[in-house]
Parts: C-alpha cells; structure tokens; sequence
C-alpha cells in the first residue's frame, strides 16, 4: 500500500512537470478561463442578483475540467510517443497506481486555474471575492476532486483503446460546461438532459462550489451533496480498474502499447 | 529448471491498409517458434530484420500476448502471471526513445527505480553505483534531451539494472555505439553474466554474437532455422569456402550466371562505393577462382580473396541475405 | 483562374485523405454548435441583451473557425514539407492561395448555416424573409474577411511555430472583442478600438440588423467596411510571407524558420 502511494507520488511529480511546460495545457489552465472568465462577467453582471464568485467559480472550474479532459486523457499517447508506454506497463507497479498517480498530479496542476479565476475576478474587475462558507467551500473543493480525479480515471482506457480519441475530445468541454451548470444553471437546458447531468461528477462538483460559496446550501445539504461525490467516485474507480484490466489485455493481444 | 521456455508460439499480427475502404491483412510474425533457455545462460538470437526477433521478446517480456501456444520465464505463465516475471526481468529495446527528455539521467532512473519497486532507501545508492558503471556519472544531472544516442543506450542499461533483474533481454544493445562504447557494454554485459544473469541479446553483429553467446538460435519468418553454439553452427560451413571477388560494374546477369554454376552454394553481393563485393560460398575455395573469374566475363575484377567460412557466412547460408 | 478550382479541388482531396467523414462531421460541424449553445445559455441567463442578439452574433461568429481552417492548412504545407515546392513553382501566389482558401469559405458557410439552423429549430430564432439575403451576405462576407486574419495567421505561425495555440488565441480574442456576445459600448475603450478593428465585427452588426428585418443597403456599408479590413490583414500575410521568403532564400531554411 505504501509502496504503491510512493509510487503515485512520484508519476504524480512526474506529470506535474510535464504538464506545466506544456503551452497547450497552460492555455486550457489559464487563458481560456481567463476569455471564458471576463465574457462571462460582462454577460451576467446585470442580473439583480450578480454574485462575481458565481462566475470566479465557474471559470476556475472550466479550467479545472478542460486540463483534466485534455492532460489526462494524452497521458497515454504521451508517453507512448516517448517511448516509455511499454517500460511502465512491464513494470511489477500496477498501470492503475501509475495512471492514478498521474491524474493526480493533473488535477495538482490544474489548481492554477482556481487561483487565476480568482485574480481575474478580484484584480481585473475590482470586485469583491468572498465565499459565504469557507469551511464548506474548502471541503466541497476537495471533494470535488475527488470526483473529478475518479472521471480522470477512465480516460486512460479510453486513451488505449481508442488511438484517435484525442480528435474528439474537444466536443467534451462546452457540453461539459453547459450540462454540469458551470456558468448557468441547468434549469435552463430541457427537461430530458437534467438526469445525464445528474450523472456527471462535473456537475455535482459545480453544485456543491456554488453552493458553499453561495451560502445557498447549509451543512447537511452541502453534506449531501458530497456524498454523491464520494459515490460517484467510488463506482467510476470499480468501472476504471475493470476497465483498466481489459484494455491492458486488450493492448497486449493487438501490440498497440509501441508507436509502431 | 530453464529460464525461458517457449512452446509452439504463433503469434500474427492484424494491420488495415486504405483509408475510405479498409482491407484486413494478417501478418504472421511468429509461426511455431520452439527454443529453451536454461539458466545463467547468454543466448542470441539473430534473424534479418522482420523475422520475429522483436515479436519474441516482446511475447517474454509480458508486452505481447501469443496468438497461440505458451510461453513461461522461470515457470511463469507470460500472459497470466506477468506480475511475477516484471518483478524479475528487465529489458533493453534501445533507440533513442523510452526516456523522459525533461528529466535528468538521475532524475530519470530515480523515478524508473520506483516504478521498479526498488527500496526506497536503496534508491539513491542504486542510481549513484549504476551511473557509475555505465560511465554517466558526470553527466547524470542533465536532462536526457541533450544526451548522445550512445549515452542513452547507457542510461537505458543502468535503468534496466535497477531492481537486479534475474533475466535481461536486450534487443541489439550496441547499435548505434561507436566502437569503444559498444565495447564497454559488452564487459558490462560478460559480468553481468558472470554474476549469474540469464541473459538474451539481439544482434546484427555476429562478430558480436560469436564472442559472447553461449548459445545462438537463429530466426527467420518466425520460426527457428538453427540451434546452437557457435562452434556448432560454424561447423554447418566447414565444408564451406568463401571467395571474395572485388569487381567493378558486375551485372545482374553476370550474377545470376554465377549463381547457376553447380559448385556455388550462395552469393552475395555488397555495394562499396563503386565496387562490389562478391561473396561467393562454394564448396571449392581456391579451384572456383579460375571457373569464377571466367563466368564473369568482361567485368573489371579487383582483388580476389578466398578464406574459411565465419559465423555470418553460417548465418548467410541459413537465411540467405546479409542484412 | 483554373489554378483557383485545381487548387480547392486538391485541398478539398488532400483534406479528406486523413480525415474520414465522421471526424469532420464531429469536429468540424458539433463544436462551433455547442460553443453556441453555451454562449446562448449564458446569455440568455445574464439576459442583458436579447437572446437573438446571442444567437445571431454567435451563428456568425462561428466563421471563425474558418481561420482556423486556412492557418491549419498553411500550417499543414509546412509540415508535409510541401510549402517549398509551392514556393519554388511558377504559379501565381494569389490564385493559388485562394484556391486553398474556396473550401474553408464553403466550410464556413456550411457551418454558419447549421448554426442558423439550430438556433431557429431549436431555440425558436425568428428571422424575417426580407433579411435573408443580406445574412447570407453577412455570412459570405465573414467568412471571406476571416481568410484574411488565417492568411496572416498561416504566417505568423512559421515564425511562432505553433499554429494551433494560435489560432486558438484569434478565436477567443474574436469571440470576446467583436461583440458576438458583448456589445462594443460595454467594452473598455481600448478593447472595442481593438474590436472595430478586427475583421467580424461588422459583419456581426450586420447580421442583426438583417435578422431584425432591416433592408438589404442598411447593412451594405458595414460589410464593405469588414471586407476591407479583411484585405488589409490578407495582404499583411501575404507580406510576411514574402519577408519569409526572401529570409529564408538568404538564410536557406523555410520549413521551421
């Protein structure tokens, strides 16, 4: 156990270097949030009940999910344009507590984008940034990543079955943003989608952040909240390790693991 | 009890050709490979390039599932109980990939040796005595991307000796090496073996396989032509002459007719600047000069040389091509 | 003229040699239309301006995707290694890049009409038969003015290196300043200096004016404006690219300069 923690903290340092030179990623991390960020402040400042966390919150997260959907899922093709696929699936360490590892330190990274939405809030447009509740904003935020880490997860299956994933990945991030009520709620979307938003982690997280910064939702309903999260997390690790198994083999049976 | 045991393994691989409309083909890379490696040895495996070499090693090192037949390391079954042979293995493909650019050599090993599941506390050592023998001590703080090739051929055998694998496979470790560098790895490779590591090594030298290999099996379109030790497989042309005719110009007539002359077993012809090499295996030596030189007609001969027959032209004979 | 039609006929070939049609129909067509369901969303939820003002301004906006489109494919010469021959050859540079230009113009259009599409089955856009013809003016005009800023773009990325992180930057600096979802007058006073310079911008205008029933001349004079400014950023490109090419004559290089 605590081999395999060492060895998730250290793809975790790994990754975080990659990711953090990488101009693409940095550009999902900070300067589309930035774009999404100051448009979506002009668009919503006249409501009557303009709150600029909403939208502080809404941009972090659209960066929060871009970095994590584009990082997480090249992780695998990646390393296997380095070469290094085929040394880390034929080590004794689980690919799983790699990738894990790995997802982590994705979702390390893209920490930046809750940071920057701030300052773009704060600095840019002057307003006043404040949380109504900073205990229940903090844990929501951990819990949210929790989820978001276990919906990384399945990316690496999907990066190893399918070599041309990456092509359609972009269409994820608008639905994403729309379905999980980033930067509206989802009342405004037909009635038919509300249960697949209810199935993204995505959105749950977005609810349980806008809620605690809100003040909308007291402690038990934020507690609520987080223990779909938790669920969620834990279904979406059952599927990714099952999964996982079934690719690996599957890689092994069609030698997709080299570049050749 | 043998260290690598392989069974009848057929392994074919599927490839699609055309964009709009797809055509399935199927690629035999393996086609009934039987071979055995006891323990502690060094065996080589040689073959022209495409005749299942890389298949092979893939297949022991846990990366490839055999279409068919089996395959164990120590005992182990490659496809069902791959945990317990990556504890014990390691392995060299070479190149100039397989490492993390923007990482140190150091960095680099640090984090394969925990991937490897070396001991945390073993770790630094580990690297700091593996660098050293590898000769990359002084180089091990900069990031892999300004390496040499040869300094990552090095890098990647530190990184492979890690965990003190029981068994190394190495796919043509000294390619790409100039001519010292290649010799170092080989000592490496010799000590390693003396100390008690199975090992199995790819070449296209077969100087190289000569020297070292305790055993050599040779492929070629998937499946074993010969077995056995050097010695054994040079005592296969021992009735073998080899006459080497420097020529300018020769055609592929002239070649062909000498082909058909009923004493040549094989030839093969090498293009050095603007001359050919012309090897021709015989069972005569010395008395084909005279027939040889006068099937080739009008072409230009240079020197001529006639000498025994070495490993490459065993190796020659068996698979018909240099590559 | 001929080398025109050659051209877009082998762009048209070279393209859909490496993508099969469920790709262009899932990239090329379903991301400029959920990027415009979210925008309306949003607008909608801020409801500072109407929601047509969202639907049409981001119906338009998705053109900028064709920018994507011609940088790319300058971008792809360059990688194939191609751009040298072209260069090399006799063949007039106008026609021939324009030739490359026709298929993203259709594209484009394509696009703009699937998003007009959406936007009235859909969210219930009601656009007034009069106005038809001048959006599909509009829709023209964009879509050629935008070929402009991708001409520049394909070039500046020879020298940058990377032409998607670019064109990826044009597209949100388009989407923000050429009020497809903010009007001008709510910008700072530089943004919108920046925006009415910008190429969309008027066509945008345009557009609505058409899609609230406005005769065809009431627009005119703006598209002609953004027609312009799209031919200063073209020849700006074109430019460049001859800067490139003489550098690269004295220097020896042109691919990777």
């Amino acid at each position: 156990m605590i081999g395999a923690l060492r060895v998730a903290r250290a793809a975790a340092e790994l990754q975080f270097k990659e990711v953090a030179v990488s101009g693409f990623l940095l550009f999902g991390a900070l300067v589309q949030p930035f774009f999404i960020g100051v448009m979506t402040m002009y668009m919503l400042r006249h409501r009557p009940d303009f709150d600029p966390v909403y939208v502080v919150v809404g941009a972090a997260l659209s960066g929060l999910w871009s970095v994590l959907l584009f990082a997480g899922s090249s992780a695998i093709s990646h390393e296997r344009s380095l070469g290094t696929l085929e040394l880390v699936v034929a080590a004794p360490t689980s690919f799983f507590v790699v990738y894990g590892g790995k997802i982590a330190g994705t979702l390390a990274f893209s920490l930046v984008s809750v940071v920057f939405s701030y300052a773009i809030g704060a600095w840019l447009f002057g307003y006043p940034i404040t949380v109504a509740d900073p205990v229940g904003f903090g844990l929501s935020l951990l819990f949210a990543l929790v989820a978001l880490w276990a919906t990384g997860m399945l990316f690496a299956p999907l990066g190893i079955l399918w070599r041309t994933v990456g092509r359609f990945l972009g269409l994820l991030e608008y639905p994403i943003y729309s379905l999980s009520g980033f930067l509206f709620p989802i009342l405004l979307l037909p009635v038919w989608t509300i249960p697949v938003s209810y199935a993204l982690p995505p959105y749950w997280a977005a609810l349980a952040l806008h809620a605690s910064a809100s003040g909308e939702l007291d402690l038990l309903g934020l507690a609520r909240v987080w223990a779909v999260l938790v669920l969620t997390a834990v279904v979406l690790m059952i599927i990714a390790s099952r999964l996982f198994l079934a690719v690996l083999q599957r890689a092994r049976r069609s030698g997709s693991l080299a570049l050749s | 009890m043998n260290a690598i045991e392989l069974h009848d393994i057929h392994r074919t691989f599927e490839t699609t050709t055309g964009t709009i409309r797809r055509h399935r083909k199927d690629v035999v890379a393996l086609d009934g490979l039987s071979l055995a490696v006891p323990e502690g040895e060094l065996f080589g495996l040689l073959g022209p390039n495409g005749a299942g070499k890389t298949t092979t090693i893939k297949i022991l090192t846990t990366l490839l599932i055999p279409t068919s037949g089996t395959a164990t390391v120590r005992g182990y079954d490659v496809v069902r109980e791959a945990k317990q042979i990556r504890k014990r293995i390691g392995f060299v493909f070479g190149g100039e990939r397989g490492l993390y650019y923007r990482l140190s050599g150091a960095d680099n090993l640090r984090y394969f040796a925990e991937l490897y599941g070396v001991a945390p506390r073993e770790i630094g050592p580990r690297v700091v005595e593996l660098l050293a023998l590898v000769g990359l001590t002084d180089r091990a703080d900069e990031r892999v991307e300004g390496y040499s090739r040869g300094m990552k051929q090095r890098l990647h055998l530190a990184r492979t000796l890690l965990h003190r694998p029981e068994i190394l496979f190495l796919d043509e470790p000294t390619i790409g090496l100039d001519p010292i560098g290649a010799r170092e790895l080989r000592k490496i490779v010799t000590d390693l073996h003396a100390n008690g590591t199975t090992i199995v090594l790819t070449t296209h030298y077969l100087f190289e396989a000569d020297a070292m290999c305790q055993r050599i099996g040779v492929i070629d379109h998937g499946h074993l032509v010969a077995l056995g030790t050097p010695s054994e497989l040079k005592a296969n042309v021992t009735d073998l002459g080899v006459v080497e005719l420097e020529v300018f110009g020769v055609e592929a007539a002239d070649i062909e007719r000498l082909r058909g002359l009923e004493f040549v077993d094989s030839i093969v012809v090498e293009q050095r600047d603007l001359r050919q090499l012309v090897r021709v295996q015989t069972r005569l030596a010395e008395q084909a000069v005279a027939p040889l030189l006068a099937a080739l007609g009008g072409a230009q001969v240079g020197r001529v040389a006639v000498r025994e027959a070495t490993l490459e032209d065993a190796y020659v004979r068996l698979v018909g091509r240099v590559e | 003229m001929r080398l025109f039609f050659v051209t877009a006929d082998y762009t048209f070939r070279g393209m859909f040699h490496w993508l099969r049609p469920v790709p262009y129909v899932v990239n090329r067509l379903l991301f400029p239309l959920v990027q415009l369901v979210f925008f309306a969303l949003v607008g909608q939820y801020g409801g500072s301006q109407s929601l047509s003002f969202y639907l049409v301004g981001n119906a338009i906006g998705v053109a900028t995707l064709s920018t994507f489109g011609v940088s790319q494919a300058v971008a792809d010469e360059r990688w194939q290694g191609t751009l040298s021959y072209l260069l090399a050859s006799p063949a007039p540079r106008v026609p021939v890049f324009f030739g490359r230009a026709a298929y993203h113009i259709v594209d484009g259009m394509l696009n703009m009409a699937a998003a007009f599409a959406l936007a009235v089955l859909v969210f219930g856009l009601r656009l007034p038969l009069e106005g038809l013809t001048g959006l599909v003016l509009s829709m023209l005009v964009a879509t050629v003015a935008l070929c402009g800023v991708g001409l520049l773009l394909g070039a500046l990325a020879y020298i940058f290196l990377d032409a998607t992180l670019l064109a990826n930057w044009a597209m949100f600096i388009l989407l923000l300043l050429t009020g497809m979802n903010i009007p001008l007058s709510e910008l700072p006073g530089f943004a919108a200096a920046i925006g009415e310079a910008l190429p969309l911008t008027r066509s945008i205008a345009a557009a609505r004016l058409y899609a609230a029933g406005a005769p065809l001349d009431a627009g005119l004079g703006l598209l002609a404006g953004d027609l312009a400014i799209g031919a200063v950023y073209a020849v700006a490109g074109y430019f460049v690219f001859g800067w490139l090419e003489l550098r690269s004559r004295i220097q020896g290089r042109l691919e990777g300069v």
